[in-house]
């Protein structure tokens, strides 16, 4: 029976045109959806991969200027001497530290667009570098981006809403739900298989376009990934489909089921996530940027001010390049400058982890609270999917921290002895001597990929959702069947 | 046919329905046999329409029984559906399909299994004309849509036929063309209850008429009473008397 009924309302969705209508909709927002995802995913490789080509061809290029600049003996500043400690540590360097995309990256762009995927490491203060990428448009804030997890979580439901609100409803306001009734069909049979037929035209030309352009543009995309992008989203359509059936089942107008669920649409998708966001925003705000860069540029003056304190200081905390050090030479700019850089960096400690504590509280109260939407739902287990969502983003940071820190004593060990050696001053008004010969040495970053965890909490929520309203669904059409609601057949 | 020997198909007993203060149907009985058409007769609010809900199962009595070739509609409902075909004031059927597409579509739904030529059989002997048979449904006439009504309970060969209104919008060639179906219906041995208005109707083709007024039964006729009667003088007397009351 379930077929007859699902080809019966093939063939009235097929007269209707409307099938036709929402295959082309969902294909074709579908597709765009996938192909400015790709772009993305594919401009981040492009960025990423020609970061690499430029450092190696800065090795190389040091390689091959090295006879040139030993022959040379025109003045050199050691500023734009790429084999000078110093003109690498502090300027000149050519070292990237990069969080590729992962194959599932174009399913949601999530956060990725907002957030730096690349850093050029310099030997300077982490505040300085780790901050500067955040300028964005406000504009692209405030829309994001059209991509497959835009799509899902604000489209889909609209399409199977306007594709369902109407599925029983309309049989019974036009009386063929008592014709059918006494034919032997239930409401509850009814309307499953309408509700399946109608998601079915939005569903598998979605998963057909998704799934084809993943496997053809996501090289190495493994079929847990696609098992599990398909799980959540089909959770997630199943939410709104419940959710419909239960509105429809309370035997109202489509009119009204409509009204209702387009009020559910914006209460879950749009209203509920806003006030999560202002609650804890609210709740736990963040220092102010302006004052944190004020601060920033204080301690700096600071430490310029104090910058005999600040040498004794950091040479207290690092007796092995002390103990060399001849308290009649004076101390180069190099030294002073790594000095001035460990004092910055220590005076905005607190500053910087109060940011973090307040950024990670906030965070936490997302992972509470994102039951309160299955949209939320879907949104971080999207991200995180897809590899640009903020648990992947802080791992890319604190290994950023970790190469910054590895660049940082590579060159200052290095300096300080050049220093002591004499090597910055061979003699007077001679070219420095040549520190760097070779740039390989230098350590290169590497991102290190967590193991990706399907976000199963995520899938689990949005089943159980899904799981509760087809419960109460099933039980108000069962108590209709039976004639049970006065006024819901009659 | 010995009236004796006739089955009970429809049988009403004490059958009582309130919504919130308003009782729609009070403690009202009747039955319908196999082959009898009982004319169920009374103004608008009288409670024919609740009546035939309950029996339809889409209401559920609150005292009283109902039941349909034995069967009660609040035990089993499925089962007792299947003996029962409804033709409502507006028969209801799928616009964009047409007169066939329908008719084999309900059937199937019902578990009729007939080939396509059996199905296009029937919407002859229903008399539904032979170019519309392809024709989607949007463009038929209400009485082309009995017909296809009629057709859907003559596939299921339901034993009971329950009728609303079914000739009001009708013109007289139409209404009597009906008539004679739902009489060849009655010969064919199956139970209808024809709630309406039309008292000509009612007492051209009914075996029995039962009128209610204010959610009671209040008059009942049967065999040859009902041609004796002068029945408009009868019907209004009735609901006039009950009015007053």
């Amino acid at each position: 029976m379930n077929n007859l009924i699902c080809l019966n309302e093939l063939k009235n969705l097929v007269r209707e045109r409307l099938l036709w209508l929402m295959v082309a909709v969902t294909v074709c927002f579908t597709a765009l959806a996938c192909y400015n995802g790709y772009q993305w995913a594919a401009l981040q490789s492009e960025v990423i991969s020609n970061a690499g080509q430029e450092q190696q061809q800065a090795i190389s290029h040091a390689q091959q200027t090295l006879a040139a600049r030993e022959a040379l003996t025109s003045p050199v500043n050691w500023w734009d001497d790429i084999h000078d400690l110093r003109g690498q540590a502090f300027y000149l360097m050519v070292n990237y530290a990069t969080k590729p995309p992962l194959p599932t990256a174009l399913t949601a762009i999530g956060q990725s667009d907002v957030q730096p995927y690349f850093f050029r490491m310099l030997v300077s203060e982490k505040q300085a570098f780790i901050n500067q990428y955040d300028y964005v448009h406000p504009l692209g804030l405030l829309i994001g981006k059209f991509d497959l997890a835009f799509f899902a979580i604000y489209i889909l439901p609209l399409l199977l809403i306007s594709s369902g609100f109407n599925a029983l409803a309309q049989e019974k306001q036009s009386g063929q739900l008592q014709l059918l009734m006494l034919q032997g069909l239930s409401p509850l049979r009814l309307l499953f298989n309408q509700l399946c037929i109608r998601s079915c035209v939005i569903l598998v030309p979605f998963f057909a376009v998704s799934l084809a352009a993943l496997m053809f543009f996501s090289e190495g995309i493994t079929a847990l990934s696609l098992t599990v992008f398909i799980a959540l989203v089909l959770g997630y359509a199943a939410f709104w489909l419940a959710l419909s059936a239960l509105v429809i089942s309370l035997g109202n107008t489509s009119a009204y089921n409509a009204a209702v669920l387009t009020i559910a649409w914006l209460g879950f998708v749009i209203i509920f996530p806003s006030v999560l966001n202002t609650a804890i925003v609210t709740a736990n705000t963040a220092p102010s940027r302006i004052e944190y860069v004020d601060t920033l540029r204080d301690k700096s003056d600071d430490a310029d001010k104090a910058s005999s304190q600040v040498l004794a200081q950091f040479f207290q905390d690092h007796p092995e390049l002390a103990k060399n050090n001849d308290p009649v030479k004076p101390v180069d700019y190099a030294s002073k400058k790594i000095a001035k850089i460990t004092a910055i960096e220590t005076a905005m400690q607190p500053y910087d982890d109060a940011f973090q504590a307040v950024l990670m509280a906030q965070q936490n109260r997302v992972e509470q609270f994102k039951f309160i939407s299955p949209a939320t739902l879907l949104q971080q287990a999207l991200f995180d999917l897809s590899g640009n969502g903020l648990k992947r983003h802080q791992d890319f940071i604190e290994q950023v921290l970790q190469h910054h820190q590895a660049l940082r004593t590579f060159f200052q060990r290095r300096i300080v002895s050049a220093h002591q050696q004499g090597d910055f001053t061979p003699c007077s008004g001679c070219n420095a001597d040549i520190t760097l010969p070779d740039l390989t040495p230098i350590p290169e970053f590497h991102y290190r990929e967590q193991a990706v965890v399907p976000p199963w909490s995520s899938l689990l929520s949005l089943w159980a959702l899904a799981g509760l309203f087809i419960f109460l669904a099933v039980f108000r059409l069962t108590k209709m069947n039976r004639g049970q609601i006065n006024g819901a057949l009659v | 046919m010995n009236e004796n020997n006739q089955k009970k198909v429809i049988q009403v007993t004490n059958l009582s329905k309130h919504f919130a203060q308003y009782q729609a149907v009070r403690d009202i009985s009747f039955t319908v046999k196999q082959g009898e058409i009982l004319a169920l007769l009374g103004p608008n609010g009288a409670g024919k329409t609740t009546t035939i809900n309950c029996l339809l199962g889409f209401l559920k009595p609150d005292g009283g029984e109902v039941s349909i070739g034995g069967i009660n509609p609040v035990t089993d409902v499925v089962k007792a559906r299947q003996q029962l075909a409804y033709i409502p004031e507006q028969v209801a059927l799928y616009p964009k399909l047409s007169g066939l597409e329908n008719l084999v579509y309900m059937s199937k739904i019902a578990g009729v299994n007939k080939s396509p030529q059996q199905f296009q059989q029937l919407l002859e002997k229903v008399n539904l004309p032979g170019h519309a048979i392809h024709k989607a449904i949007a463009g038929y006439s209400k009485g082309m849509r009995q017909k296809v009504g009629i057709a859907i309970a003559l596939a299921k060969n339901a034993k009971a036929l329950v009728l609303d209104e079914p000739t009001s919008g009708l013109d007289p060639s139409a209404s009597h063309e009906f008539s004679q179906l739902i009489q060849s219906l009655a010969q064919g041995g199956v139970a209808i209850l024809m709630a309406t208005h039309d008292l000509y109707r009612a007492q051209e083709d009914a075996h029995s008429v039962a009128i209610m007024n204010q959610g009671q039964l209040v008059h009942k006729l049967t065999g040859n009473n009902i041609q004796d009667v002068q029945l408009e003088s009868l019907y209004l007397e009735h609901v006039r008397v009950a009015s007053t009351c």
